[in-house]
């Protein structure tokens, strides 16, 4: 599996609970907080999906497979806005 | 980089509106800035220093406005600088003195362009804006802008005049290849104040703008400013947002033209000092904690409570407040 990076031309912001980021493609400034800032935050280049889903769970004191698919989604939804790729 | 304002605010602004200059081409009845009033502009290196800050801060974007900010010999050079410290810029101009070598200087340096146009033929469109024959230009900006792919955003202030017509000037707007349509709200302040300009009633307005959005959803993006809506939690002034003026004081919102309202002066103090630390912007954050408008017996439509710009340019109850 391939790590995850975040694309360097994406302008964002760590806030006290939450990420902000602006999309280039929807023109849109987004916030994401909790699971998705962590998961964010984490696409540092250095973990692929897999570990980065062990991080939240441990983060969030969640079973891994109780989120997996929705991480795995939210991952997917930020590689088609271009705000990820894969290393 | 961790801020905390116990939810009030954002660490940092994510869009920075800067007026470049108060000077202007023409002298619109209901112009909020009442342009023309005063020839101080920021210098240079002022503004240089304020993007390199807003660079360090994280700030997303500056939308320059003015005034007419095409008004300003370096304007261009004001453009590279914001592009220079990552800054996405937006350009709010009535378009009149956009030309092919501003074009050529600008290509792919702005995000987003946004013109105003008042009327659906000149005769409206002039009515609002006081000159005669500007129509055709602001038409010809917007379409020579489209065609080189910049993207525009076409920009109506709603008033009792236009109000039948929006669905024609958006035509005009596709027509002429804009890809993002606006429907300001006029809001009661500098000239639009003094003029005594009436506001339409928003209810029915929002309702009808909604069902132009659906309307023409597949070929026009439609934006309606968040104030035609009866909700204050939709205002981000402040909050996401600051406006600096040409002078560099530095007020929640742009509409706010009372020195009652300065939170600082950038010549003066760290504009992330004053957005994280103005008295006076934390406390117009927390407005609606102050004000009890759903009980005031003076509530009505005029008193739009979801802009907190109208209600500090209006609201009697604010007067003996001690910003
Ligand atoms: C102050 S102008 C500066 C840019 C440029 N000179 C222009 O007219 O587009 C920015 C925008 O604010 C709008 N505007 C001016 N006065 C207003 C008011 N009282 N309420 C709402 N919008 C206003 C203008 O129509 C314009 O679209
Ligand atoms: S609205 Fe724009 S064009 Fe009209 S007077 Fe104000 S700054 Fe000038």
């Amino acid at each position: 599996m391939n790590n995850l990076q975040r694309n360097p031309k994406i302008r964002w912001r760590r806030e006290v609970d939450e990420v902000c980021l602006y999309i280039p493609k929807n023109r849109e400034m987004k916030k994401l907080n909790n699971v998705g800032a962590s998961v964010w935050e984490l696409c540092d280049g250095s973990l692929d999906s897999k570990e980065i889903i062990e991080e939240v769970s441990k983060e969030f004191d969640v079973e891994a497979n109780e989120i997996k698919s929705d991480v795995e989604d939210f991952i997917n939804q930020l590689i088609q806005l271009d705000l990820l790729k894969e290393a | 980089m961790k801020g905390d304002l116990s939810g009030q605010a954002l660490y940092a602004p994510n869009t920075v509106y800067l007026e470049v200059t108060n000077k202007c081409n023409l002298k619109c009845k209901h112009c909020y800035s009442m342009a023309n009033e005063d020839g101080y502009e920021l210098p240079l290196n002022e503004i240089k220093a304020l993007f390199k800050r807003l660079d360090e801060i994280g700030t997303f974007g500056v939308v320059l406005g003015g005034g007419e900010p095409l008004m300003r010999e370096d304007i261009v050079h004001i453009i590279n600088l914001a592009n220079k410290y990552n800054l996405l810029v937006g350009l709010s101009t009535n378009g009149i003195l956009v030309n092919k070598e501003f074009l050529k200087n600008t290509r792919d340096k702005i995000s987003n362009i946004q013109i105003s146009l008042d009327g659906h033929t000149d005769e409206e469109h002039e009515r609002l804006r006081n000159k005669k024959g500007i129509f055709k230009d602001t038409l010809q900006a917007i379409k020579l802008l489209s065609d080189n792919n910049f993207h525009v955003t076409v920009s109506t202030v709603i008033t009792n005049d236009n109000v039948n017509y929006i669905d024609k000037i958006i035509e005009i707007a596709l027509e002429n290849g804009a890809k993002t349509y606006r429907a300001t709200k006029l809001i009661k302040s500098g000239n639009a104040l003094k003029n005594n300009l009436d506001i339409v009633d928003f209810k029915f307005i929002s309702k009808y703008l909604e069902e132009l959005k659906e309307k023409y959803s597949k070929e026009i993006d439609i934006e309606i400013d968040s104030e035609f809506y009866d909700n204050k939690s939709f205002c981000t002034a402040g909050k996401e947002t600051i406006a600096i003026n040409y002078k560099g004081d530095v007020y929640f919102c742009a509409f706010l033209s009372n020195p009652k309202f300065i939170c600082g002066n950038i010549m003066e103090k760290d504009i992330h000092n004053i957005w994280l630390n103005s008295r006076k912007l934390k406390e117009i954050r927390q407005l609606d904690k102050i004000l009890n408008c759903k009980e005031c017996e003076n509530n009505n439509n005029n008193c739009f409570s979801n802009c907190k710009a109208m209600l500090l340019n209006n609201c009697s109850k604010l007067d003996s407040y001690d910003f």
